[in-house]
């Protein structure tokens, strides 16, 4: 109990005191690269639900649908569809977002130290062009960045406690159609969102390291350290329909987050996930920061 | 697994779903002391079904502005006014979203763009990149 309050704080925290954060582009939350707790059923679905605060007051809620299916000890496949609500200022907007196609390849049979290797894709289900009364929005109002990504990692467990993964998202094909262009706002707070007309974004490289901690009653904390470093500038094209890069757009983001899991006998899982930046991007065009974190998953073992 | 699948289909179909322009009657008004300069009476392009109105360049001061005037299109997904180098959107300087598709509508020009460089109005859909509608400008 100690433990969970001391943890609790500590992320409230964080919360409060940093502003802008988290980053994740989709694959910091997808197999080994989330760093969930490992389950042993042979198929496993899960919903789940969070909430983001973003730029400018903008509240986010993402909601997924993901099954897993456990092939043999070496094999297992994911996929996983996500839809996302923005509200804000600027208005508000409901849509589908992506379709992720995970393989994971466990390199040995032991539970206690184990290699896996991972590799997927990302499917975009919008132009990322929602609008609210035929206004162009944000990204962070978009339920997706609009490109074809491949997804490749690398996840090692010791002695089942500590967890290393590392992962990289690769954008191959823009379908991005975005036309937001700050200056079609009257609101002077529209201007701390970057224009984005037919946006560009670059690749994700990922690093995470957790500890897992057994806190009885098939409870397991989680605390790890999330590192995102956007590789290069994003860009956008200017009212000339010339490329301009966004300044400030590549870089670091360094995350703390907790997983919360408890399991049930049936096989069930209830997972809470926390997490907050403390190292950011100084520009984030892509509507992916969140100054906070709460996601809540439930899996039924099928 | 079938399931999943049909999951997914479902939510494809209706992801499609097109966001339109705004279609209320806009009555914006330039300033009394705006000059006309240049203007052009909207072309039907080949994604629009039906265009009216005229596009009409004032000038105020040091200030251009584009006035849309007695101006209805048909709707489309992802209409923007683009001032254009020709009667296709090839070299454009993209002036806005298009506010509605109906009613007299003002766009101001920012200082960046030389109005005399452009000869012509677009209404283009950019998402889909169909032009809608054109206006050829020329002198009073």
């Amino acid at each position: 109990m100690k433990i969970i309050f001391t943890v609790g704080v500590f992320f409230i925290l964080l919360a409060t005191t940093f502003a802008q954060g988290c980053s994740d582009a989709g694959f910091c939350s997808l197999g080994g690269l989330k760093g969930s707790k490992p389950f042993a059923v042979i198929h496993l679905l899960s919903i789940g639900s969070g909430f983001g605060a973003g730029e400018e007051g903008t509240s986010i809620i993402q909601s997924y649908l993901e099954y897993t299916y456990r092939h043999s000890d070496k094999w297992s496949f994911q996929t996983k569809l996500t839809s996302l609500y923005a509200s804000g200022f600027l208005g508000k907007a409901f849509n589908l977002g992506d379709i992720y196609g995970l393989a994971t390849y466990s390199l040995s049979n032991s539970k206690r130290n184990k290699w896996s290797l991972l590799g997927g894709f990302k499917i975009p289900l919008t132009a990322s062009n929602a609008k609210h009364k035929g206004r162009p929005l944000p990204m962070d109002y978009q339920s997706g960045v609009g490109t074809y990504d491949i997804i490749a990692g690398v996840n090692y467990l010791l002695n089942e406690e500590w967890e290393f993964s590392t992962g990289v998202q690769i954008p191959l094909i823009n379908i991005n159609k975005n036309t937001f262009f700050p200056d079609e706002y009257e609101d002077i707070r529209a201007t701390n969102f970057s224009p984005t007309n037919n946006f560009r974004r670059n690749a994700d490289v990922l690093l995470r390291v957790g500890r897992a901690f057994n806190a009885g009653n098939n409870l397991t904390l989680k605390p790890s350290l999330l590192s995102i470093f956007h590789v290069g500038e994003d860009s956008y094209e200017n009212r000339f329909g010339r490329r301009s890069s966004i300044d400030g757009s590549g870089g670091l983001t360094l995350n703390a987050g907790l997983n919360v899991t408890k399991s049930f006998s049936d096989g069930n899982q209830l997972e809470l996930i926390v997490a907050s930046p403390f190292i950011v991007r100084e520009e984030r065009p892509d509507g992916l920061t969140r100054s906070f974190v709460v996601n809540l998953q439930y899996s039924f073992s099928l | 697994m079938r399931f999943i699948v049909m999951i997914y289909a479902c939510l494809l179909t209706f992801s499609c779903t097109k966001k339109n322009t705004a279609v209320e009657m806009l009555s914006e008004e330039v300033d009394g002391a705006a000059m006309a300069q240049d203007s052009g009476f909207f072309v039907k392009g080949p994604y629009a079904q039906s265009v009216s109105g005229k596009a009409v360049i004032y000038k105020t001061g040091n200030t251009w502005e584009l006035a849309l005037e007695n101006f209805s299109i048909s709707n489309g997904p992802d209409l923007k006014v683009y001032l254009s180098k020709a009667a296709e959107p090839a070299d454009f300087y993209n002036l806005s979203s298009l506010r509605s598709v109906n009613g007299n509508q003002i766009y101001r020009i920012p200082a960046e763009v030389s109005i005399q460089n452009y000869s012509h109005v677009l209404i283009h859909c950019q998402q889909y990149d169909h032009l809608f509608a054109f206006a050829a400008l020329s002198k009073p």
